[in-house]
């Protein structure tokens, strides 16, 4: 009897009431414990050395760190373990970990949703530090990297995430945004990185678009370290001294950001133009920079002294000798700069004024709001749903049902979609050989529209 | 005059499809709500065939009658027993003409946006027109084909059945072939029974490959997607002879996408050797070795052309290669293989 009441509890809460603490010390396995460990248990890793890999599969696992007397729980991949840890179940949650020499990552989700990433030291892997990627709500705060040859936090193809007060320092690139929607990067510090802050939208992904990115309260400060990315990455790309990059990017806000000593530029807008050498172009992703405001901050010393391929760049397009605070090189529209004389400015011609009183104050977290639709890229049209889900149920091809069947209503409503959907709307008996048909208004006049298409067409 | 019994179309849907109406629908735990980021659908998309489209298209499919010189089948170049491709880096077409590139197989075409290694055909109705009136491949045209098929005694009652009419147009036959095609999923594979929660369906060998397969030293995953294994997306990898072949670049025109190409599907990736767009790689062992030494960079210039930026040089053990192959095993799934039909003998 308890135990069934108990599963009733499971059913509403999702977690179990009985969530077990799986307590590992130094000396065995964390992978071991995940593998005992049910959906909803934590797996609880004492301070020590732990030279493994961690692989998490199942949904709602925490990975707990215990720091206690200044000692933190290190994960070692003695730079020959691939990547730290990778986890693709939803509700992973990892917190209190010194995760350093991997040759991959040292923490990437794939594909998870709801995600927490916080209080980290992540140091010296081979790609990035912390990557969730392909996953809808995810958090990344309080956690601190450094030494890695790509981006420090790197947020993939994501939807709804807040980065909030992480701290990036001598990495190729400090925090990269790359064709994600709604992300709030905010309260970061990026110094000493080639370059700060990156949102990039790149070609040749199954996710062409990135929108929706706020930029806000982050220090972005003296991001002039010689470029270490492998050669042939895409990051070897981005030149030394580059504050914030916003490559192709497309509704990016940066507000009230201290933007200080980086010395190709403060904030950089270009096109994919810029790329060349590493990416060929892909028709469905738009190469130019489109409805990004730059609101607010506190700039200083921006642009002093370019990088080479920056320096070349600009005198070639702009016949400018010098960085900025603000420069733009290649396509772009709809950009905006708030009090735009403030800054120094290179390339920006095209750029609005933004209104005085824009602000993206009142938006607290992307990371909290549900994500509302998936972002995948083939769907069945909503025509073909409605079709299949109640149309075929009396017209079918080539085959008299309860109604006439799908070719002959193509031949009357032939270039009508219009007609169809009226019809179905208001149905009016007009055969004497079939029966009347009932109205489907209750599916509205716009999907009743898309299968008379759908129909028409198929 | 003889008794002709005429074939009856199944209605009965094919194995992996369930009954909704009239019609069948695609069933897998992939359209379901995942908890984890492995059982995520991504491309997969509900779908629904037709039975009786899809038994005559499994006759079109392996009938020699489509072609020409009346020689060729769409199986001669994907054949059951190979993944549905050849086993050869060049196709043979009519006449034994060797193209240039090997057949792409079949198997989960009905999930894919574009098709053709160079990506050309956005449907698979406008794919197959590339093989049937190609003059190197089956070498017939849309008048000949429906000539033919109308002709024939075996076909009239089966488009009839299927489509409500006995004249055959090549609109039909398009639609049949692609039903059939469409049915070939394979999506039930050790794989993803582990994904969907038993545990020992990988090898401890296979698991281990899986975690190279998806880490971030290889970076596989970031092209061969789960649950598919490919996105779609075109790049180039840069096999040794990359530009020889214009790919990409002979559909857009833009000469910065010469020698890109779809990336393939890795689902029963071992039936379908030898690898890469012209088969340039023999074995699974050689795709190994080409990746780990940095894909084309190896071979060219370090940006001339630009080899796919996921693609560097990486440190990787024998032991780690042999896993990953031993992964790309467990990605094999034959187990809705469709039956060869029985095609009438013509004289």
């Amino acid at each position: 009897m308890m135990k069934w009441q108990s599963a009733i509890v499971v059913l509403l809460a999702g977690t179990p009431l009985w969530a077990a603490i799986h307590v590992v010390k130094p000396g065995s396995s964390i992978q071991k414990a995940v593998d005992k460990a049910q959906p909803g248990d934590t797996v609880q890793v004492w301070p020590g050395e732990y030279k493994e890999s961690v692989v998490v599969d199942k949904p709602k696992i925490k990975l707990q760190g215990v720091i206690k007397d200044g000692k933190w729980p290190i994960l070692n991949g003695e730079n020959t373990k691939n990547d730290g840890v990778i986890a693709s179940g939803s509700g992973f949650h990892i917190e209190n970990f010194h995760i350093h020499h991997y040759k991959g990552n040292g923490v990437m989700t794939q594909a998870a949703d709801d995600v927490v990433i916080r209080h980290l030291i992540v140091a010296d892997t081979g790609i990035y530090g912390i990557y969730p990627t392909r996953g809808n709500n995810v958090l990344v705060e309080d956690t601190v990297s450094w030494g890695i040859a790509d981006a420090a936090i790197y947020i993939g193809m994501c939807n709804y995430v807040d980065v909030r007060r992480n701290e990036v320092f001598q990495n190729v690139a400090g925090i990269e945004i790359e064709n994600s929607h709604h992300v709030l990067v905010e309260e970061n510090l990026a110094h000493n990185n080639s370059g700060g802050i990156l949102v990039f939208t790149l070609p040749g992904l199954p996710v062409k678009t990135g929108d929706d990115v706020i930029l806000r309260r982050n220090f972005v400060v003296n991001n002039n370290l010689a470029n270490f990315g492998a050669p042939g990455s895409l990051v070897a790309s981005v030149p030394p001294g580059s504050g914030i990059i916003l490559l192709a990017a497309d509704g990016v806000k940066i507000e009230d950001n201290i933007i200080r000593e980086n010395k190709s530029g403060g904030i950089i807008f270009t096109d994919l133009t810029y790329m060349d050498s590493s990416t060929a172009p892909d028709a469905d992703t738009d190469p130019s920079f489109d409805n990004n405001q730059v609101l607010g901050n506190l700039f200083f010393h921006n642009g002093y002294s370019p990088d080479n391929k920056v320096r070349l760049l600009l005198i070639a397009t702009k016949f400018a000798f010098k960085g900025a605070d603000v420069m733009a090189t290649g396509k772009g529209k709809k950009n905006c700069i708030q009090a735009g004389g403030r800054a120094s400015h290179v390339g920006l011609k095209e750029f609005g004024a933004c209104p005085t009183n824009a602000t993206t104050n009142s938006l607290t977290s992307m990371y909290a709001q549900k994500a509302p639709v998936s972002y995948e890229k083939k769907k069945m049209e909503p025509g073909e749903q409605v079709y299949v889900a109640v149309c075929s149920g009396c017209h079918v091809k080539g085959l008299r049902r309860v109604g006439p069947a799908v070719e002959e209503i193509q031949k009357k409503y032939a270039g009508n979609p219009q007609g169809i959907a009226d019809f179905a709307f208001y149905p009016k008996k007009v055969r004497s050989d079939y029966p009347a048909m009932p109205s489907q208004g209750h599916l509205g006049r716009a999907k009743l529209k898309a299968v008379a298409e759908y129909l028409l067409e198929n | 005059m003889g008794f002709i019994l005429a074939l009856l179309l199944s209605s009965v849907c094919p194995p992996g499809f369930e009954p909704v109406g009239e019609r069948c629908a695609f069933v897998s735990p992939y359209l379901d709500t995942p908890s984890t980021g492995l059982q995520k659908k991504q491309l997969l998309a509900p779908f629904t065939l037709d039975p009786r489209k899809v038994d005559l298209g499994r006759h079109l499919f392996f009938d020699p009658i489509l072609s020409g010189e009346g020689h060729i089948s769409c199986a001669s170049c994907h054949e059951p027993d190979k993944g549905f491709s050849d086993g050869r880096a060049g196709s043979v077409g009519a006449r034994g003409n060797i193209l240039t590139r090997s057949a792409p197989s079949l198997w989960n075409v009905a999930f894919a946006p574009r098709f053709f290694w160079d990506g050309r055909a956005k449907s698979l109705e406008e794919q197959m027109e590339g093989p049937l009136f190609s003059p190197l491949e089956m070498d017939t045209t849309p008048q000949k084909l429906e000539a033919v098929l109308n002709r024939s005694e075996f076909y009239p009652p089966l488009f009839q059945q299927a489509y409500g009419k006995k004249r055959i147009t090549l609109r039909e036959v398009k639609s049949a072939l692609a039903e059939f095609e469409s049915s070939l999923i394979s999506l039930n594979s050790p794989y993803d029974r582990f994904v969907f929660g038993e545990e020992k369906a990988l090898s401890p060998h296979a698991y281990r490959g899986l975690n190279v397969f998806r880490s971030f030293v290889t970076r596989c995953t970031e092209c061969h997607e789960p649950p598919l294994f490919t996105h779609f997306e075109m790049a180039r990898i840069g096999v040794p002879d990359v530009l020889s072949d214009p790919g990409w670049s002979a559909v857009t025109g833009n000469e910065r996408q010469r020698g890109m190409f779809r990336i393939p599907s890795l689902r029963n990736i071992v039936q379908t050797a030898p690898y890469m767009h012209s088969g340039q790689l023999a074995t699974l062992d050689e795709v190994m070795d080409f990746y780990v030494g940095g894909g084309g960079r190896a071979f060219h210039q370090p940006n001339e052309p630009a080899i796919h930026w996921h693609i560097v040089p990486m440190s990787l053990t024998v032991t780690e290669k042999k896993e990953i192959i031993a992964f790309l095993g467990a990605l094999t799934d034959e187990s809705l293989m469709p039956e060869i039909p029985k095609i009438p003998e013509r004289l």
